[in-house]
């Protein structure tokens, strides 16, 4: 098998020679069975690449595109009200990496930790309270130790907040454990700042910005729900 | 106006339900085109990348073309933009030459369907990139030259080399 004419068939075959040279190609392969073949081949490789299908991604790629949008804070909420326009967004939006995206669970983790530090106090939350190895759930501790200790529910978010933590808890088998800890850990810390911002409170009735600050903290973690509950598909 | 105008229209305007849809409905051919183009290992980072990307020029989809056209040369760009790092990644995990040779020599036996997608894998970089925008998505040389900064006779050399080690693993 002659190199010259076999480097010329992806051109013959494509119709990219012209003339003159398409005519001598043929004449070739009239006396040469080989090369007969390899043309064969070559445009079986054609109709085969032609004929692949596209196919999903073996694993929903969503809910990480979405974790990366939230982080970019972009992503609507439940409420209209909550909607970032997209000019907005462009506008304030940090420069893009230009490393791969890895938008799993480090990016939930790392929507929470910013979403805790936003609060104002992130630094004095962070104290070693979080368990690797707690089951996967999302019951919010300081809710109840709130409540088995007579204080009540003090959150005037307190009932979306109970539907949100209901409608995650029934994804914690369905999504990864490690996804379930990331996320567990978010609101514990959240639901830390919670419990010493209301004893904090309870010490010192007439304070307003404890006040004021326990209202944000509230806050904030009902708008964390909702985002984790948008971004990993939960039913509400 | 078809429903994918007007979910980019509502997506433009921040709603990730809208954006959601329309990335149903173009995932499988961007996840095809990256892995095939830069592999299984990389394909889903990269379809990430390139959603994340779409949706911060989702105002550049609202012209003529379609979002599925305007998403899948995004595509092509940015997977190309990281061509390096591509192939460093890729070095990590196989001498290729070494596996091309035992490739280009190894005739498959009559009746054994060989998948063309796992071939593609192992063929030099620019071969299966080339090959992958010629032969599967169907852009013409002069246009490939243009996004892969080569000549235009590069690329049909690439291509050929492509099909030359492609045709040994056809039944």
């Amino acid at each position: 098998m002659d190199k010259h004419w076999t480097d010329s068939l992806s051109e013959y075959l494509d119709g990219h020679l012209d003339p003159a040279e398409g005519r001598e190609v043929e004449r070739h392969l009239e006396t040469c069975g080989e090369c007969r073949g390899v043309l064969e081949d070559l445009k079986a490789v054609v109709v085969e690449a032609q004929g692949l299908q596209d196919r999903e991604p073996a694993q929903d790629l969503w809910p990480s595109i979405a974790a990366g949008l939230a982080v970019r804070g972009v992503v609507r909420g439940q409420g209209a009200g909550d909607v970032i326009h997209l000019e907005e967004h462009r506008r304030t939006k940090a420069p893009v990496r230009p490393s791969y995206v890895r938008v799993t669970v480090p990016q939930l983790a790392a929507a929470g930790f910013v979403l805790t530090m936003a609060s104002g106090a992130g630094a004095w939350m962070l104290r070693p309270v979080l368990d690797d190895t707690a089951p996967a759930t999302f019951a919010s501790q300081a809710v109840i130790r709130m409540a088995s200790q007579g204080a009540g529910p003090v959150s005037p978010y307190a009932e979306e907040v109970a539907v949100l933590e209901e409608a995650l808890s029934r994804l914690g088998d369905v999504l990864a454990p490690s996804t379930v800890r990331i996320i567990q850990k978010n609101l514990i810390i959240i639901d830390q700042a919670i419990e010493e911002s209301t004893e904090a409170l309870r010490n010192h009735p007439n304070d307003e910005f404890l006040r004021d600050y326990l209202d944000r903290v509230l806050r904030k973690k009902v708008e964390y729900l909702r985002d984790t509950a948008a971004i990993v598909g939960a039913e509400i | 106006m078809t429903l994918e105008r007007q979910d980019v229209g509502l997506a433009v305007q921040g709603d990730a339900s809208a954006f959601e849809r329309l990335y149903r409905g173009s995932v499988a051919r961007v996840h095809g085109l990256a892995r095939r183009m830069a592999g299984d290992d990389l394909a889903d980072d990269l379809t990430q990348e390139v959603f994340i990307r779409a949706w911060e020029k989702l105002s550049t989809f609202r012209g003529d073309s379609s979002f599925n056209t305007g998403i899948h040369r995004l595509a092509v760009n940015l997977i190309l933009s990281r061509r390096e790092t591509i192939r460093r990644q890729q070095r990590r995990q196989v001498s290729s030459d070494g596996v091309l040779e035992n490739m280009a020599g190894r005739r498959q036996s009559p009746g054994l369907s060989v998948d063309l997608e796992s071939a593609l894998t192992n063929l030099p970089d620019g071969a299966r990139q080339v090959f992958v925008l010629y032969d599967v998505e169907g852009y013409s040389h002069d246009e490939i030259a243009g996004m892969m900064g080569i000549t235009s006779g590069t690329s049909k050399s690439q291509l050929h080399r492509a099909r030359m080690i492609l045709r040994t693993h056809l039944s």
